[in-house]
């Protein structure tokens, strides 16, 4: 009671102590749906990703750093995002080296914890994509070979080799909720995702503007791409699928990636979807999420510089001159 | 963070994860039983066309990865009631150009192979339309296996191939027999006899001096036995036999300096005294000789010229006196031999078991002991190529046998 | 009459409720506290303090002035306790201002000033009369402005104000002084704005009220009801206001009737021709009107994060420790707060006394929350209802960019403390963009 505080006084129970344990909490579905499907390796991958990035986290800021490390549970996160988007025959190697990557390369260098420009988790999945392509045509079906510990070391031997699922578009909803195809270890669950989605939103950690505009874009654009042949199943297929889903929750729902405002989140989910669209149509489908989300992350200091919210007092961005930092130096013919 | 909100954080991950588990196990259930239809109809029209069944299921391969890189899948096909119908493989090989998949059905015991298809790749489909025709896979249709294709094989078990019958040949038999008998007492004589031009049958024996039996019927008996050898001289006889009324020209036979011969399964004496006989006889057939008009001991009655002289066309004239039978077949041993000699040297029609590349076993690269690694002996159908794919039509035979192989070691694992 | 919710420009914390779990209390009559010793300072408004008229020695009753105003905008001060003057000295005030201050002993006999009396027609009074009374009442804004009530009537008058809003809208958490008086005093409040509309010559007035409170506003619409025929010359009505923080600032409630947004020097008064007074002062000024008691005491809050909520009608100059002590249920806290929870003053000294702006005293027992990196989650941009980028204010002034904060308008920033409370890395946004604030107001203006 001696030392003299400033206001406020009290706190919103919401801080950083519980903001990743609880996206953790979220990630378990996905989590549980890829144990399920993929036995031990899923289990495996996931406690190495995590284990590993924290451990580059720690090393990187005891000994290149200098400081002390402080534990918070945002590399966890990371790590289990980076083990959930990989196929599970990955090799173990390559996943250390990803984590590796995105911990000291993409996060660290960057300023740590909340100063990142890119998404560690989906820059690493980028790296593994572009340094060994072999992973992207390593997909083998669910829920065969679960237990035996032969996958402990090699993954499921069953290979299927297209990276987009087998199922053809047929009126397969369970199929696509449930995420009995083969894809990557974690994100092929939609069912999984909702519970996660609907548990961050209840806990006011989900901001849903980026989301629901990258979902909103995208099945816009659906409608205009597949024109005649559309349906409504159709367009549930294309969304259920491809990660889209999980990169909706736990990528736009990323606070240190994406922009402050609302307006800001809204069109970064809106140009992460168009490029989504793009990359999905003309090019290489197993890179549209990743490469689509990674351009926007780039724009997002652009987009935290121009839109702001009005000032109390001071004219609106759109009238008058701005400076270099986007700022209204005039107003109505006076300075300001 | 407090205790408190550490616990509650607790139960809320737990309940997720069970919540989550439940979902998944329920929208399994749901699904499985729709998969599997959907996997079975599937199934029905991919394998179906190699083996109708009500049920098929996929049979795992891990064990056998290392020994067989080759076997991709294979699978149970079972009736409703659970019953095993038979087997599909599909091997994939190499080829030049790429690769090849085949798929086969084979019964339950891994010997007949019930029906083949050439799988499509996509790709290579210019090479493979070759052999994907019906007539190359009805040729697959239950036959016992393993089989080989007809070109690597040796002569003996060419039925495909016919040979050209010496020109000139005139109707009926025809028999020689040597002057003298061999150390074991018998003297050794053949008959050929000619149809419509062709040698249709031959008969090789051998008579005992002091009049006892013949030699076949003494090998069968068990009182003339082989040194070494497994046969019996019968048996070898049948051989030697089988294959000139084959080959039609017992030049194209090739035989060795020491008298044996290799490309005549079995056949492990010394053919020397009935190749020599049997040219006489067919010497015999061009110049008109029968069997009656000929005696044993070499005396002719009437005309005497061209009998024995005949061995070597266009040297005698019938004004000739007829040159003592013992020095001509002396000679004609040695004629033989040489005659022997020069077409194992090579005309083109003379066999020596290679074709086109197909890799040889036997130290003299005369004839394969194994096929696919299968002994010859083994090979129990023969497959013609298809013109001008004769390359791929190996390799397709070459899967069929490593799926007898692969399918014979599975069936012997099954518990 | 009863209009819709207004929302603010930007929203700040969404609706807190921070009763939760207990139940606010509710209680019928107040209790009266007696102090042992009152210390009256001297500067309680905003403008020129007050000057002593009593010396060591004397000896006062209630509603005796004890110090004459000095200046245009300055207020009396009179004494809150009967008792005698034992010290005039100089103390520090939670603002950190010094002020002389008057120390009056107890003598516990509530001696009332000859000059407190009931009138006997309040109504009679003409607006010339009541400007008079308001002159002499010491009445100053009681919401914690502090500006003396004399002083914006006058200053509302000369504008042409036609409209008087009754700040009833406690958005500072645990508060709930006005509260309690617009639901137990309800008439108090209304013929208190009514007479002060007539000072301010205003016909229409309107009560702001929060739409979480909706027993005060049953009760407040059945009073304005039961007023209207006696003055059918005024426009009585209510506004029901949707539950934000700082929803009470006067320059945001203008914004949120008017959509107009003023400057530094604007007054609401010139531009929009609205005046705004507390509900404390309404009701302050009836007292005045009705029985000629000036300010002298008025009602605090006495609540916290785990503390149980209660009113007190304390005499102004009580000190805290006098108070928090004989008040039962405080239990160990970490902090004591001088004001609400988020926008008060952290006391250290128990001594503080209670000044006639003062709203209550929070009791906080919270944990501070850990520290780390800023994560930008974009809370704060979301909590501020000025429109600024608190978390780039705070990394700009963090490595003193001079020029990219002089374009980031933090003298905008209204120290509300809604940053700091969204935050969820912990940081002292608030503070550290107040102090920049303050030395850019103070450099000079603008920008």
């Amino acid at each position: 009671m001696i030392r003299k505080y400033p206001a406020p006084h009290i706190h919103k129970e919401m801080n950083v102590g519980l903001i990743y344990p609880r996206v953790l909490i979220a990630l378990l579905p996905c989590a549980a749906a890829a144990v399920y499907y993929y036995g031990i390796r899923a289990l495996l991958l996931l406690m190495t990703a995590m284990a590993s990035y924290v451990i580059s986290d720690y090393l990187f800021i005891q000994f290149v750093r200098h400081e002390t490390y402080v534990w918070d549970a945002s590399g966890l996160v990371s790590g289990a995002i980076l083990a959930l988007i990989l196929p599970p025959t990955v090799p173990i190697l390559y996943l250390v080296v990803g984590v590796f990557f995105a911990s000291v390369v993409v996060k660290q260098c960057f300023g740590g914890v909340g100063c990142n420009i890119f998404n560690p988790a989906l820059a690493g999945r980028a790296f593994l994509s572009i340094a060994f392509p072999a992973i992207d045509s390593a997909y083998v079906q669910p829920i065969v070979s679960r237990w035996s510990p032969g996958t402990l070391l090699y993954g499921p031997i069953d290979m299927v080799s297209s990276a987009t699922p087998w199922i053809s578009q047929k009126e397969r909803v369970f199929e696509l909720l449930s995420g009995r195809y083969p894809g990557t270890v974690g994100t092929t669950c939609a069912a999984a995702i909702i519970i996660g989605c609907i548990y961050l939103a209840v806990h006011g950690i989900l901001r849903p503007q980026a989301p629901l505009a990258y979902l909103a874009v995208l099945c816009a654009g659906y409608w205009v791409i597949s024109g005649t042949q559309a349906s409504l199943f159709g367009m549930f297929y294309w969304i259920f699928t491809g990660g889209i889903l999980f990169a909706a929750v736990f990528v736009m729902g990323d606070y240190s990636t994406t922009p402050t405002t609302n307006y800001g989140r809204i069109l970064f989910g809106a140009g992460a979807a168009v490029l989504t669209l793009l990359i999905r149509n003309m090019g290489n489908p197993s890179y549209a999420v990743g490469f689509s989300v990674l351009a926007m992350n780039a724009a997002v200091p652009i987009l935290d510089l121009y839109i702001r919210p009005k000032i109390y007092g001071m004219p609106s961005w759109f009238s008058g001159k701005k400076n270099k930092y986007g700022k209204i130096t005039e107003r109505e013919g006076e300075q300001v | 963070m407090t205790r408190t909100t550490f616990r509650k954080m607790l139960t809320q991950a737990a309940v997720l994860f069970l919540v989550t588990i439940t979902i998944l196990l329920v929208m399994n259930l749901i699904t499985s039983q729709r998969l599997e239809s959907e996997k079975q109809a599937g199934f029905q029209q991919t394998l179906g066309i190699v083996l109708p069944a009500e049920r098929y299921s996929e049979i795992s391969l891990v064990p056998y990865l290392e020994k067989y890189p080759s076997i991709k899948k294979a699978y149970e096909a079972c009736d409703d009631g659970g019953t095993l119908l038979g087997y599909i493989i599909d091997v994939t090989a190499e080829t030049e150009t790429g690769e090849i998949t085949t798929r086969m059905s084979f019964s339950l015991d891994g010997e007949t192979l019930i029906a083949l298809r050439v799988l499509d790749d996509g790709e290579k489909a210019a090479e493979n339309e070759k052999v994907r025709t019906l007539d190359f896979y009805n040729q697959f249709a239950n036959i016992r296996v393993p089989a080989a294709l007809l070109s690597d094989l040796p002569n003996q078990n060419l039925t495909s191939k016919v040979y050209p019958a010496i020109a000139g040949l005139t109707d009926g038999t025809f028999r020689e027999m040597q002057q003298e008998a061999d150390e074991s007492g018998y003297k050794d004589f053949v008959e050929v006899a000619v149809k419509d031009g062709r040698i249709v049958q031959v008969t090789w024996d051998a008579t005992q001096t002091d009049g006892g039996i013949n030699r076949v019927k003494a090998s069968v008996d068990g009182s003339y036995v082989l040194s070494d050898n497994k046969v019996i001289w019968a048996a070898q006889a049948y051989a030697m036999q089988n294959k000139l009324i084959e080959v039609q020209d017992p030049a194209k036979i090739a035989i060795k300096s020491d008298g044996t011969t290799e490309v005549v399964t079995d056949v492990t004496v010394s053919v020397n005294a009935f190749v020599t006989l049997a040219n006489k006889c067919i010497e015999d057939s061009k110049n008109g000789f029968t069997a009656a008009s000929v005696t044993p001991s070499g005396e002719t009655p009437g005309e005497t010229s061209g009998e024995t002289a005949g061995e070597i066309p266009g040297e005698s004239n019938p004004d000739d006196t007829p040159t003592p039978t013992v020095q001509p077949t002396m000679e004609t041993t040695a004629a033989s031999g040489n005659a022997a000699e020069d077409p194992a040297q090579a005309t083109s029609e003379v066999y020596t078991g290679s074709e086109d590349g197909v890799v040889q076993n036997s130290e003299n690269g005369a004839l394969p002991d194994t096929i696919d690694g299968l002994p010859s002996s083994s090979i129990k159908t023969k497959i013609i190529g298809v013109e001008g794919s004769q390359q791929t039509s190996r390799i397709v035979v070459s899967t069929v046998n490593q799926a007898y192989v692969f399918l014979k070691e599975y069936l012997i694992g099954e518990p | 009459m009863k209009k819709l919710s207004f929302k603010k420009g930007t929203l700040p914390i969404d609706g807190m409720d921070f009763s939760k779990g207990r139940a606010l209390s509710q209680e019928r009559v107040l209790e009266h506290f007696t102090p042992k010793k009152v210390v009256i300072p001297m500067c309680q408004s905003i403008g020129t303090p007050a000057a002593p008229i009593v010396r060591v020695g004397s000896v006062v009753s209630i509603g005796q002035m004890i110090g004459k105003p000095t200046s245009h905008i300055s207020a009396p001060v009179h004494a809150s306790i009967s008792g005698t003057v034992t010290s005039i000295e100089t103390i520090r005030l939670p603002s950190g201002m010094d002020s002389v201050a008057v120390c009056i002993q107890n003598d516990l006999k509530r001696r009332l000033d000859d000059s407190v009396q009931k009138r006997t027609s309040p109504e009679s009074l003409s607006p010339k009369d009541l400007r008079r009374l308001l002159l002499f009442s010491g009445i100053v804004g009681m919401g914690g402005e502090g500006y003396p009530a004399a002083a914006k009537c006058q200053r509302a008058s000369k504008a042409g104000a036609d409209t008087l809003y009754v700040n009833g809208l406690q958005s500072e958490p645990y508060l709930t002084c006005d509260i309690h008086l617009m639901r137990e005093h309800a008439d108090r409040v209304i013929q208190g704005a009514i007479a002060l509309g007539s000072v301010c010559r205003v016909q229409k007035i309107v009560f702001c009220l929060q739409d979480k409170w909706t027993q005060e506003i049953d009760t407040m619409e059945g009073a304005i009801e039961r007023f209207r025929p006696s003055y059918p010359d005024r426009e009585l009505s209510l506004l029901v206001f949707k539950a934000r923080f700082p929803q009470g600032y006067d320059k945001l409630l203008i914004k949120a009737i008017y959509q107009v947004e003023l400057d530094e020097d604007q007054s609401p008064e010139e531009t929009v021709k609205a005046v705004i007074f507390n509900v404390s002062t309404c009701a302050a000024f009836w007292e005045k009107i009705e029985k000629n008691l000036p300010c002298t005491s008025r009602v605090v809050t006495i609540s916290g994060d785990s503390t149980a909520q209660r009113n007190v009608l304390v005499p102004v100059g009580t000190s805290v420790e006098e108070l928090l002590d004989r008040i039962p249920g405080i239990g160990a806290c970490k902090r004591i707060v001088i004001g609400g929870a988020l926008m008060g003053v952290n006391i250290t000294n128990l001594d503080t006394p209670i000044l006639k702006t003062t709203q209550g005293i929070t009791l906080i027992r919270q944990e501070d929350p850990q520290r780390t990196a800023c994560i930008h989650c974009g809370s704060c941009v979301e909590a501020c209802p000025v429109g600024l980028l608190p978390y780039l204010c705070n990394r700009l002034i963090k490595i003193s960019e001079r020029d990219a904060l002089a374009y980031e308008s933090i003298d905008k920033c209204i120290s509300c403390g809604a940053c700091s409370y969204a935050c969820p890395a912990g940081i002292e946004l608030s503070a550290h963009i107040s102090i920049a604030a303050h030395e850019k107001r103070k450099e000079g203006g603008g920008l």
